[in-house]
């Protein structure tokens, strides 16, 4: 079954950018997609309206519910964003607070969401920084964290916008074994050549707003992808 | 329950700050208050002194604008203009200390009891604006000090890095924004930490009941038997 399809996207910014032009993708459910392609090539636009943050023209279904403005809110629930600036991502003052708001929707108590944010904070080795504003975290502790909250809601397709942005080679590695841990499909907006040679199941290439290839990981090798990866 | 006394007490101090003319006693009692609450939360003097100089500033250039309308007008209400400097400057004492009294869970407590969502998401934008601005104020001033070189005829740089950063700050709450809207779809809980009473805590509780006893109880009598 797909877990997401795309057809026919188009979206212009108030600039009068043309971001997407019949953008066309599908994914099956629990596949890992890589979007590899240059800067202003479209990508964060177009995760971007997977989330239901932008309104483009086109047709856009999430776990076969087709986006319309009825619904956008459980496209929007079923549907996690991971920004490249993951500093902005952060809602409440601690890590607890932070990780039991993503747990807002379940009908739990407050010990209970407090407990079910632990488990979390352990699984993402961050249980000491449970009191700790996420500001005040490393790059990498601030990255495992905003990922925490985001995987804690459950959702069905992660989004995940330049994942390893500022990471070194251990922490690059820390964030990938967690995201294989997930069974969830997941479209990585990305340039870094590790992500496809560990975690990616699918590639795919966008140029100009346009999805311009598809492939099965091995595919083709990766020196195709040269100038889009390093 | 401390977190929360703590929160109501600064209410009340700032309560009777406003509407009450600061009378002798009144100030005395605030500022053994807000001593007490320094010594307890370790703040220096001179960090206490750099935090005032804004708002020492603010007030004298408050004061000589009601001076000179006074003038313009011919009648000068030295009393009221006194009275008025002195209400800012502890008004804004009260704040300082009491936010740093009441911490992260004074702010959570008052999150938990504002009673609509969208408010609640108001005062968490507007605490995560702050916070972060607080927070690279430090970059931003060594970028400013970096760029601004009158002699070098670098006065133009630092205008566009003062617009530059405007845009960013308002690109930040649009990111802040995004966020909510795709992590938060229903109402919230929060958590406290629980707080362990301080002998500091307890003398400042029990000199704002003192403030309550003589200073407010027999202004409301008065406004009873009149």
């Amino acid at each position: 079954m797909k877990s997401l399809v795309i057809k026919n996207l188009n979206y212009r910014y108030p600039d009068g950018t043309d971001a997407l032009r019949e953008a066309a993708l599908a994914i099956e459910r629990g596949s890992r997609l890589a979007l590899l392609g240059g800067n202003g090539s479209g990508k964060t636009t177009l995760l971007l309206h997977i989330a239901g943050l932008l309104d483009g023209d086109g047709f856009i279904e999430v776990m076969g519910v087709e986006r319309s403005k009825k619904t956008i809110e459980e496209i929007r629930r079923r549907v996690g964003l991971l920004f490249s600036q993951v500093e902005y991502q952060f809602i409440m003052p601690d890590l607890l607070n932070d990780i039991m708001l993503s747990l807002s929707p379940f009908p739990l108590s407050v010990e209970e969401k407090r407990e079910q944010a632990l488990q979390w904070l352990r699984r993402f080795n961050l249980e000491q920084y449970q009191y700790k504003s996420p500001l005040d975290l490393s790059s990498g502790e601030m990255k495992r964290a905003a990922l925490a909250a985001i995987v804690s809601r459950g959702p069905d397709i992660l989004l995940l916008d330049e994942p390893l942005n500022n990471l070194d080679k251990r922490n690059s590695m820390i964030i990938i074994d967690l995201l294989r841990s997930f069974e969830s499909s997941m479209i990585i907006a990305t340039h870094r050549r590790i992500i496809v040679e560990e975690l990616a199941t699918h590639i795919a290439v966008m140029e100009d707003g346009r999805i311009t290839g598809m492939y099965e990981n091995n595919e083709k090798p990766l020196s195709s992808f040269e100038t889009l990866l390093f | 329950m401390l977190t929360h006394a703590r929160v109501i007490s600064l209410f009340i101090l700032v309560g009777i700050t406003i509407i009450l003319t600061p009378t002798a006693v009144t100030v005395a009692i605030i500022a053994v208050v807000l001593c007490i609450l320094a010594i307890q939360l370790r703040i220096k003097p001179v960090e206490f002194a750099k935090r005032n100089v804004f708002i020492i500033v603010f007030t004298i250039i408050f004061s000589s604008f009601a001076l000179i309308s006074g003038c313009l007008s011919d009648k000068i209400e030295y009393a009221q203009i006194a009275g008025n400097a002195v209400k800012i400057l502890l008004v804004f004492n009260i704040v300082y200390v009491g936010s740093l009294w009441a911490g992260k869970n004074g702010f959570l407590c008052l999150l938990n009891a504002m009673p609509f969502m969208r408010v609640k998401v108001f005062f968490l934008i507007l605490h995560n604006m702050v916070l972060s601005f607080i927070k690279r104020s430090g970059l931003i001033r060594y970028q400013l000090t970096s760029r601004l070189d009158l002699s070098r005829q670098k006065g133009l740089v630092a205008r566009y890095y003062v617009q530059n950063l405007l845009m960013k700050e308002l690109y930040s709450i649009h990111l802040n924004q995004a966020s909510i809207i795709t992590r938060l779809h229903s109402d919230f809980d929060v958590y406290c930490t629980p707080e362990n009473m301080k002998i500091s805590d307890g003398i400042a509780f029990v000199m704002m009941l003192f403030l309550l006893l003589i200073v407010v109880a027999p202004n409301i009598l008065a406004g009873m038997c009149p």
